[in-house]
């Protein structure tokens, strides 16, 4: 998928000079992010450094102090998390965050709100519009929880299912929206490891559909096999960009998850 | 939230005992009965705001007011037909409520709610002061009865066959948009605002949206009532119908319309069932409210169908 020469039009999102302050602390310092069109680019650093303020910052939950963030050539800063969504950029939460009350397929429906066209007054007279636009979506919706292995579930209370399948479900929310670059904020987070090797195999089928996708990630087994390139934060900087070999090699990156002494005692 | 069978199944048997309910009750009983259905649709539309979407909207009444002045209103003026003061009604609540809606409902929790009582009272005091048009305190009377041709809904047992017509049609149109993008998109607001940008949900545009259909069905409710009871006064249209409303619909279940109108008849009627209590009766109303809500938290409806799905679930 990924083109070596990287022509600008290569980047699908482009960040630069962003700054969030919270009181007196630098949660985002100044901080340049070129995301590649296609790539899996990992986003990683230890507690606190920051990831989860830049995600906030990317989807529109939190307005930047400062800096611009260009998402396939529209600016994202000062947009509201619908229309940023709405532009193409779609998310999944740290925590998972579902519709309980609602079932699994309506759960996954609600991300297709963009795609829907037909008005109220539409809805209430079942125009042609109307009618197909549901069973298209209702179907399409369908299809995906029949990729992600939940097909069975459709028609299920979300508060009934598994905490692995409810991670999906958000996977499949954020897909139905057809987004051309989708932000997941520690997708592995509480699954065990056979959930986690569903988990990349499913990220790896997004990849070769050719989806683009910023990972925030803890499970360092999970970067390593599926990130293209991998950006380290510390205290709200970058402070390593490049390949997973690159990475585990950086002196500042060992440095910044392991203490000075031991990157020191490792190094010598 | 589940349909099937057993959905259906309630809502014949919900029919079944609306269709004889006339049948073995008292002539004022009958009127009590057409009181509360008219209530119902307003419950409907509260089931919207704040059973959907969480709207803490504790000023329902207002909406059922605008509708039944301007329907009256119009028919006084104009001579115009309920079949086209009511339409015109519903269009002036929807209007209103929308202009309304979209500054208000930025607010949220217990902002919202005292805002809400702010817009039940501020129109009450119109209907109070405006004395040229909405004849203050004394009301409008003579206002006509619903009729269709020559044929007039002038008993209340022909009013109570018109309230079932009307809300077979409330039930259909609720239904129709719980089960569409819209309904969904309210039920996903209430749940988790933040999971709705990042769906690309409008939320907003959403509440506004609830909170208009709402206003509509208590226009409704509102037109209705003011050609069945011929003659309106701002006090039926005062806070403490907005409490009500909303006592009726968590007493039913807050999130089912079936629920809305079961809450509807059982408060109209608790007035009638406390009799024997005399004096007492707004402190064992209230008491009986709290015993409810504390073992039935999901309303009478809520909580019938959830036993009513764990029974068919030990026998399956």
């Amino acid at each position: 998928m990924s083109d070596p020469a990287g022509a600008p039009s290569d980047i699908i999102l482009s960040v630069r000079g962003l700054l969030h302050r919270f009181g007196g602390l630098l949660a985002v310092n100044a901080l340049d992010l070129d995301v590649r069109r296609g790539a899996v680019h990992a986003l990683i650093g230890p507690n606190g450094a920051g990831k989860s303020t830049l995600v906030n910052l990317l989807s529109g939950a939190m307005r930047p102090t400062e800096g611009r963030i260009s998402f396939d050539g529209t600016n994202l800063v000062g947009l509201p998390m619908y229309r940023v969504a709405r532009a193409g950029l779609a998310r999944t939460f740290q925590n998972g965050r579902l519709f309980t009350r609602l079932s699994v397929i309506e759960n996954v429906l609600i991300g297709a709100e963009r795609r829907f066209r037909a008005s109220f007054v539409g809805m209430l007279v079942r125009s042609p519009r109307f009618r197909a636009e549901e069973r298209d979506l209702t179907a399409g919706a369908h299809a995906l929880l029949d990729l992600l292995g939940m097909e069975a579930d459709a028609d299920r209370p979300v508060s009934t299912l598994p905490y692995g399948k409810q991670r999906k479900l958000e996977i499949a929310r954020a897909l139905i929206l057809e987004p051309r670059m989708l932000l997941m904020d520690e997708p592995a987070a509480g699954l065990n490891s056979g959930e986690v090797d569903g988990l990349i195999e499913v990220i790896e089928g997004l990849r070769a559909r050719g989806l683009t996708i910023l990972l925030i990630e803890h499970n360092m087994g999970l970067v390593m096999r599926l990130a293209d390139r991998i950006t380290v934060l510390n205290f709200g900087r970058k402070i390593a960009e490049g390949t997973a070999g690159d990475i585990v090699n950086d002196e500042q990156v060992i440095e910044a998850y392991l203490g000075r002494r031991a990157a020191h005692a490792r190094l010598s | 939230m589940t349909s099937g069978p057993g959905k259906i199944a309630a809502y014949v048997v919900g029919a079944l005992i609306l269709l004889s309910l006339p049948y073995g009750i008292s002539s004022y009983g009958l009127r009590v009965l057409d009181l509360s259905l008219i209530s119902a649709i307003a419950v409907i539309g509260l089931c919207f705001a704040f059973g959907y979407a969480g709207l803490l909207h504790l000023g329902q009444a207002a909406f059922v007011g605008i509708g039944a002045y301007a329907s009256a209103l119009l028919a006084a003026r104009f001579g115009l037909g309920f079949w086209v003061t009511m339409p015109c009604a519903l269009v002036i609540a929807a209007i209103a409520a929308i202009i309304v809606g979209v500054p208000m409902l930025r607010l949220r929790g217990h902002y919202l709610a005292l805002a809400t009582v702010g817009l039940n009272v501020t129109t009450e005091i119109v209907a109070k002061n405006w004395e040229s048009v909405t004849g203050g305190e004394d009301g409008l009377s003579a206002i006509p009865t619903i009729g269709i041709g020559a044929f007039r809904f002038d008993s209340d047992l022909r009013f109570f066959y018109l309230m079932l017509a009307m809300l077979a049609i409330v039930i259909a149109i609720g239904l129709a948009i719980r089960h569409s993008r819209f309904g969904r998109a309210m039920i996903a607001v209430r749940d988790d605002e933040l999971a709705c940008g990042a769906s690309g949900v409008f939320a907003l545009r959403t509440k506004v949206l609830a909170f208009t259909i709402a206003a509509v069905f208590g226009a409704l409710s509102g037109a209705l009532y003011a050609h069945y009871a011929n003659y309106i006064s701002p006090s039926d249209f005062d806070f403490v119908h907005s409490i009500a409303y909303l006592v009726m619909l968590i007493v039913g279940g807050e999130t089912s319309m079936i629920g809305a109108i079961g809450g509807a008849i059982l408060i109209g009627f608790a007035p009638e069932m406390l009799r024997f209590v005399g004096e007492a009766y707004l402190a064992v109303f209230g008491i009986g409210v709290i015993v409810i809500l504390v073992l039935m938290p999901e309303g009478i409806v809520g909580t019938l169908s959830r036993l009513w799905r764990s029974r068919v679930a030990r026998h399956v």
